[in-house]
């Protein structure tokens, strides 16, 4: 089936690297260490495995040619999958030839390569939009074997993740999608597991006042006359309802742009098989990966139950100290005329700390800037909304630009970008910044 | 459990310090003890904080980050304000009537900040002295050269240690495990391995096990789960 919904010329590239891996025994795979990387490497390594090809999974964290050079050199001589980058990378490894890329960022090609690769914006489809590292990973892993198929809930994951389903899905993306779900369908309100819980813990939507206070939470649900425990997939269409509209009003009470709105509900696939809704699945990806345990849940995924609680455990970890990062963040915000900023404690945590207020905690009038700053240089996260993405925005531009300006280098998506600058340039970033986003946002 | 009275005794006088800080031109006297009960005060609610994070107890959490955050605050002032004239002082000749008023770690932190000037002060002054450091440059540079060889006299190093008998390629040795911290190189008789935390891979039976009594490795048991 993957061969009829491929482009021709796609399908033989992939299928030329699947005939590489076929004849290995042995597999390195360097996945970026993001929700997407770890969703790719779930759906990479479960393929290996069923081929009995024995593999080392490495996250790639530095994206410099150097380091990334130096990660590959640490086993130069097998043959190497990376998913979810190496595009951009191949500079430091030009003079290699037993790899394999499967990307989706955008990249400037170089002459000479001498290995394979795949970056799907190489084949007229949209790389921030229409597909992302799992889908790689997922069309590749189809390729190999098409009785992966069953790993589509990684492939979801991935794209959820990488913030590509934003709006509904499209392109390949939606493709795959109807192609491959054998999942039933819940449109439910957008929280997880038991009430009390669901809503202490959301994030997305956050609900400023209920989101981290369970006392309030008890309170509210008590008013609506819900019961606490309550899983929300138990609840029934009155209760929906109620609920719904309550935390509707909630969230309009902080005055937040449609686009938060729409995230109350969703719809939600139900993972029989794995015992998660699609929701739980990207909460336990990403929030592994935030604190830093980014192999747990492919541990757990490859088959190993025993990490179950500890798994779990770590997204209310996670969440935790988020939520506390948050109202902190929001708290201390700088206000300019085009942009709002401020500083997170740990550079893993700007991109959802931006995300949250830009989406829930602000008016969505301005794009929102996070900065990290240590020792070393400093790492900047930028969310916007769809609406200001509407008027003009696109923060991929505006980090590419304000970063080379502060001596640094940024990229990313037109609603999400990142980057990162020396210590000491952030005035020179944010004037550089409100410059541009001034220049492209017109007036309602 | 944090002593809630302890710490609203340590943030009154903070407080109280800061007031007298931005209202006197000279620097105040302070308690002797105040730079360390400072530190151990926030040492005692970061590892509160931890505790009731690894408790996942929310409510909690965001009371203790908040005490945290208005001791920091206004340490924060405190410490612009203070450290502004001790800055200033720095600059002259140390004398007792300057440090009179300082605890022990202000005097440190002046006399540390006295010399470094001082040097900084040559550095521009003293022609002579410029032109002898710009000569020792070429020794930083061999040290720098000097980098590669660290990591092979760590696996060189390391092949001393361990010496297991097991091929990579015997397939019926080999263990999936998760490696749960960043490891120095480490040579094998099959060759060198560089683990970082996260990653994931088969090692052979006995240097896994040698690892996993390091604690640095978690095994997979892929036959536990057969949903995949």
């Amino acid at each position: 089936m993957i061969e009829e919904i491929l482009d021709k010329k796609l399908y033989d590239n992939i299928n030329k690297a699947c005939e590489k891996v076929r004849g290995e025994s042995y597999v390195r795979v360097l996945a970026h260490n993001d929700g997407d990387g770890v969703s790719s490497a779930i759906i990479l390594l479960n393929a290996l495995k069923k081929l009995n090809i024995k593999f080392h999974l490495s996250f790639v964290k530095s994206l410099d040619n150097e380091g990334f050079r130096q990660l590959f050199e640490e086993e130069k001589n097998p043959l190497t999958i990376v998913v979810d980058a190496g595009s951009s990378q191949i500079p430091g490894i030009i003079d290699y030839d037993n790899y394999i890329i499967l990307d989706h960022h955008f990249y400037n090609p170089v002459d000479g390569i001498r290995g394979i690769n795949i970056n799907i914006r190489d084949y007229g489809i949209n790389g921030t939009r229409e597909a992302c590292g799992s889908t790689m990973a997922y069309i590749f892993s189809l390729v190999l074997d098409e009785s992966n198929r069953n790993l589509f809930p990684f492939f979801l994951s991935g794209v959820t993740s990488d913030k590509q389903d934003i709006g509904g899905l499209s392109g390949l993306n939606k493709t795959i999608y109807d192609a491959y779900n054998t999942y039933s369908i819940k449109h439910t309100l957008n929280l997880e597991g038991n009430l009390g819980d669901a809503i202490t813990y959301s994030l997305d939507p956050f609900f400023n006042g209920l989101t981290g206070n369970p006392d309030a939470v008890r309170g509210f649900l008590q008013s609506l006359n819900i019961n606490f425990d309550k899983n929300i997939l138990d609840l029934n269409d009155d209760e929906n309802k109620v609920l719904a509209n309550a935390l509707a009003l909630k969230l309009l009470e902080n005055n937040i742009g449609s686009d938060g709105i729409r995230y109350i509900e969703g719809d939600t696939l139900y993972y029989s098989d794995l015992n998660f809704t699609s929701k739980e699945l990207v909460s336990i990806i990403d929030g592994n990966s935030r604190v830093g345990e980014n192999s747990l849940p492919v541990q757990y995924f490859l088959g190993d139950n025993s990490v179950r609680l500890e798994m779990l455990n770590n997204i209310k970890i996670y969440k935790t100290k988020l939520i506390d990062y948050i109202y902190r963040a929001n708290s201390e915000i700088t206000e300019e005329k085009y942009l709002r900023y401020f500083y997170a404690p740990e550079s893993e945590m700007a991109g959802p700390i931006a995300g949250a207020i830009a989406l829930y905690l602000m008016r969505p009038d301005k794009p929102v800037i996070g900065f990290n700053s240590g020792n070393d240089d400093i790492k900047i996260s930028s969310r916007g909304t769809r609406a200001l993405i509407a008027r003009g925005l696109n923060l991929s531009e505006v980090m590419s630009i304000a970063c080379k300006k502060a001596g640094g280098s940024g990229g990313g998506h037109d609603i999400a970008a990142g980057g990162v600058i020396p210590p000491g340039r952030e005035k020179i970033f944010i004037e550089a910044a409100s410059e541009i986003i001034k220049s492209q946002i017109h007036p309602l | 459990m944090i002593n809630i009275s302890k710490y609203d005794k340590i943030l009154e006088e903070l407080k109280s310090n800061l007031f007298s800080e931005r209202k006197m031109k000279k620097l105040n006297k302070i308690n002797p003890n105040f730079y360390k009960d400072i530190h151990e005060i926030l040492l005692e609610l970061e590892d509160e904080k931890n505790s009731v994070l690894a408790d996942t107890d929310i409510k909690k959490y965001m009371e203790i980050t908040k005490l945290i955050d208005d001791l920091k605050k206004n340490f924060r002032a405190f410490f612009q304000v203070r450290f502004e004239k001790i800055a200033r002082y720095s600059v002259y000749d140390i004398t007792d009537d300057i440090t009179e008023n300082m605890t022990p770690e202000e005097k440190n932190i002046i006399n540390e900040i006295s010399l470094k000037l001082r040097d900084y002060y040559r550095d521009f002054a003293d022609v002579k002295r410029f032109r002898e450091s710009e000569t020792e440059k070429p020794e930083e540079e061999i040290i720098n050269k000097e980098e590669p060889v660290q990591g092979i006299n760590n696996i060189e190093e390391a092949k001393k240690i361990e010496n297991p008998v097991v091929n990579k390629s015997n397939k019926d040795e080999l263990l999936l495990v998760r490696i749960l911290e960043n490891l120095p190189p480490i040579a094998q008789p099959d060759g060198d391995y560089y683990l970082h935390k996260n990653d994931i891979l088969y090692l052979n039976k006995t240097f896994a096990e040698i690892l996993h009594k390091r604690g640095a490795l978690s095994y997979i048991n892929i036959e536990k789960k057969e949903t995949l």
